[in-house]
């Protein structure tokens, strides 16, 4: 019998970006890339592992966000446009590069994964990967998580309706989806402020993840660390990152992803070759990006960059599989020897990470899980809610305010940079519970501009508009699309006040803007 | 058995058009973007490579109300110069995905209302009240932020405007800068609740208050150890009595300390400088 657990957790979450007002919009690339890079490829590790009869326990989030453009029809035709791109590009690569020993085999492995990905995303799934997700958690294998609605910062939100909106109309989307409530949810950016558990614990939301310190200064402090779930006073159970796991993947120094060996992910075509060539693959022929043909390896800390070899780093993959096996069965050992019940640890990381920055991440993965099956008996895969059904006595505590961002705080989404938005996302939301109230049974159009306004809202609400700008990185599309959302909605907010829907402009932004379809704005009328 | 009809490549399809490999490519794209039936398909024996029927695609012309070259009535299209220099860079004669004239126009961002409220992208400064609003940063800073009306900005005109901070250990009067919009007040720790007042300082230096709000560190009292049960679809704590602790309860809580927040934002931040990054 295992002495201990290991909950992996992977959090999939992308910002609902979406342009049918162009013909194609380079944002979007972020979803082609990932079905590509990470959502194929963890399909096809399931599917091997479910082949091989090696059982496994993935927990997984699938945020309403992503959701909602994966069962996207336009962005359904457009990844298939992207990948028939792509398969174009290697084909040239192949041309290219015939008669080079050394990277001709890459550009054949990478016209190889985009065939493979266009014949498993159309023939394989009809090109509906949740679905394809869902069937796994209809075999026991899977927990899918759902997530606030647009991945809005909770605590600071602050109002308990507009923070309920979140959770409802996330819970709602999930139940449309998977014919069953959810049991779990992942917190977005992991942000905690006690009383935000009372609201999950309306919805029958059994779990959700914290970051090491919300555990670890929890009031009263946990008997077990993080190796155990605290419940919160509204009983819901909160489960803490383990520190150790994570760093060893995280870790831009010492985590596994660093290896030399493994591909280097900045070194891409897009950049490499000459404008003339990549250039009709660009979305601006004069503006560089990445077009997810990578020829090199980390080498090391050097620009000289080395080819890429699969092979090696395949070894390296199960080599460091093999080592996080092996420090999870010690830490599980020694965890074992200090408590008095069996440790879990809970290990969350990016879902993206695994084959969109880190390349071989998901062979790792099938790595790690098959011998977790067959090389020990120390450590067992599990779920969180599993864990609730072996153990459901738990300590009771107020777990402190806390998110998975730099320093455990809010400072990644209230900063310099970006704390301006959030006087118009307050008055947003007070203007949204302004006009539930006072329309309380609409119908018809000025029903239709309330649904669009709470989805304004709602997309307003995205922490990663305030993330990306903290970054640096693309900020003139996180505040483009930011005061977008606001304009919108304040636009709306005012047609509305005033009885004068303009009803052709309504019409475009719902077919722009068309996050859950099904929403029912009078989610703003309820208070406690 | 019937007769298999040719299948033309999108090369031959291209010529048969009068018209470049890559204008008909785009063309393609913009149809299905547009959710259009393209009768265009990979073909498995061709490496991949887009085919159609002479059929389908004289069908897929008509649909589209275009002229089907050689038929009677159709117009002339006239054949753009061909890039088939063996100096031409190899992706303009192999690259089928080169966005048209149309496709590079970017139109307007935002549709142009017809009626009603204009749509002003460039947010407002003030939304015409007094108000002021605390949010907790992290364990050291609150962020506080205001909005103060134009009348009463007027009426106050030329004051030095503060907050003014109410703890149970007592009170604290912050200056704020002139024109700031928001204050990061910063403290070794926060106190646990505080109720602040924003405002232009009279005459004496006292604040005038024009809003107030209170921040407070909430407080929930639970008992010591419990089981959740659920009920009518929701989740409610149940207490149990504490059990007998046998564990290491200082070595668990040493081994769980780690970096904080080496989350996200950490692996993200590493590496090069690229667009790629805003992902996550």
């Amino acid at each position: 019998m295992a002495q201990g657990y290991v909950a992996l957790v992977l959090h999939a979450h992308l910002p609902f970006v979406r342009h049918p007002e162009f013909p194609r919009f380079m944002e979007e690339d972020w979803l082609f890339e990932a079905i590509t890079e990470t959502y194929l490829p963890l399909l096809e590790v399931m599917e091997g592992l479910e082949r091989d009869g090696v059982p496994f326990r993935l927990t997984m989030s699938l945020t309403p966000p992503l959701i909602a453009m994966l069962t996207d029809e336009l962005l359904q035709k457009r990844y298939e446009a992207y990948l028939d791109a792509r398969i174009e590009l290697a084909t040239n690569e192949m041309r290219r590069l015939r008669g080079s020993k050394e990277f001709y085999p890459l550009a054949e492995m990478y016209y190889g994964i985009f065939v493979r990905s266009r014949h498993r995303f159309t023939e394989q799934y009809g090109r509906n990967l949740v679905q394809a997700f869902r069937r796994f958690q209809d075999s026991g294998q899977l927990q899918i998580l759902t997530c606030g609605a647009t991945h809005g910062l909770l605590p600071l939100l602050q109002d308990r309706t507009i923070q309920r909106a979140q959770i409802h109309v996330a819970v709602e989307q999930y139940r449309r989806h998977f014919d069953r409530d959810p049991v779990g949810i992942w917190l977005p950016e992991c942000a905690y402020v006690p009383g935000l558990d009372e609201l999950l614990a309306e919805y029958g939301i059994r779990f959700f993840f914290l970051e090491t310190i919300g555990i670890l200064r929890a009031d009263p402090p946990p008997v077990y660390g993080v190796y155990a779930p605290l419940y919160t006073p509204s009983g819901v159970a909160a489960f803490g990152r383990d520190p150790e796991s994570s760093a060893q993947v995280w870790s831009k120094d010492s985590g596994y992803p660093g290896d030399y060996d493994y591909r280097e992910f900045y070194r891409d075509i897009g950049f490499d070759l000459p404008l003339e060539y990549v250039g009709p693959y660009l979305h601006d022929r004069n503006v560089r990006h990445m077009l997810g043909i990578k020829y090199y390896r980390i080498t090391g800390k050097t620009d000289e960059k080395a080819t890429y070899h699969p092979g090696w780093a395949r070894q390296k993959a199960e080599l460091h599989a093999g080592n996080f096996l092996f420090n999870r069965t010690k830490q599980i050992e020694w965890l074992a020897q200090h408590m008095d019940r069996p440790p879990i640890v809970v290990a969350p990381y990016d879902a993206e990470l695994f084959g969109h920055w880190w390349f071989e991440g998901p062979q790792f993965l099938d790595f790690f899980i098959r011998k977790v099956h067959r090389e020990q008996d120390v450590v067992e895969l599990i779920t969180p809610a599993e864990y609730l059904d072996r153990h459901p006595v738990n300590q009771v505590a107020v777990p402190e305010i806390s998110s998975w961002g730099a320093n455990g705080t809010f400072e990644v989404w209230c900063n310099g940079t970006n704390d301006w938005i959030w006087p118009h996302l307050h008055q947003a939301g007070r203007r949204m519970k302004e006009l539930a109230h006072r329309y309380p049974q609409a119908e018809g159009l000025l029903r239709r501009a309330l649904n669009q306004a709470a989805r304004e809202l709602l997309l307003a609400q995205s922490s990663d508009w305030p993330f990306i700008m903290t970054m640096g990185t693309t900020v003139e599309y996180a505040v483009r699309r930011f005061r977008s959302h606001i304009a919108r909605f304040t636009k709306l907010y005012e047609d509305i006040r005033n009885g004068e829907i303009d009803e052709p402009w309504l019409q475009e932004i719902e077919r722009r803007d068309n996050i859950f379809p099904e929403i029912d704005y009078s989610i703003y009328r309820w208070t406690d | 058995m019937a007769k298999k009809e040719r299948l033309l490549t999108l090369e031959e399809a291209a010529e048969f058009l009068g018209i470049t490999r890559t204008a008909l490519y785009s063309r393609i794209r913009r149809a299905r973007a547009r959710g259009e039936n393209v009768p265009f398909r990979r073909d498995s024996g061709r490496s991949g490579k887009l085919v159609v029927t002479l059929q389908a695609l004289r069908r897929w012309l008509e649909r589209r109300g275009e002229p089907i070259p050689g038929e009677k009535g159709s117009s002339p299209v006239p054949t753009p110069e061909r890039v088939d220099s063996q100096y031409a860079p190899p992706a303009e004669r192999l690259a089928p995905t080169a966005p048209s004239v149309e496709e590079a126009a970017q139109p307007a961002a935002e549709p142009k209302p017809t009626r009603g409220a204009p749509i002003i992208e460039q947010l407002p400064e003030s939304y015409m009240e007094n108000q002021v609003t605390a949010l907790f940063q992290a364990p050291d800073t609150l962020v506080v932020y205001w909005d103060v009306h134009p009348e009463t900005a007027k009426r106050f005109e030329g004051r030095r405007w503060g907050l003014l901070l109410k703890t149970e250990d007592g009170e604290e009067v912050i200056e704020i800068a002139n024109g700031a919009k928001n204050w990061y007040v910063r403290k070794p720790n926060l106190a646990k609740e505080y109720e602040i007042t924003f405002g232009p300082f009279d005459e004496t230096g006292q604040i005038v208050p024009i809003a107030k709000t209170i921040w407070r560190r909430p407080k929930l009292e639970a008992p010591q150890w419990g089981r959740a049960v659920q009920e009518a679809g929701r989740v409610r704590l149940e207490p149990v009595p504490e059990p007998e602790i046998t564990a290491d309860v200082g070595a668990l809580q040493e081994a769980s300390r780690g970096p904080l927040g080496a989350g996200s934002a950490e692996w993200v931040s590493s590496g090069v400088t690229s667009g790629e990054q805003a992902k996550k």
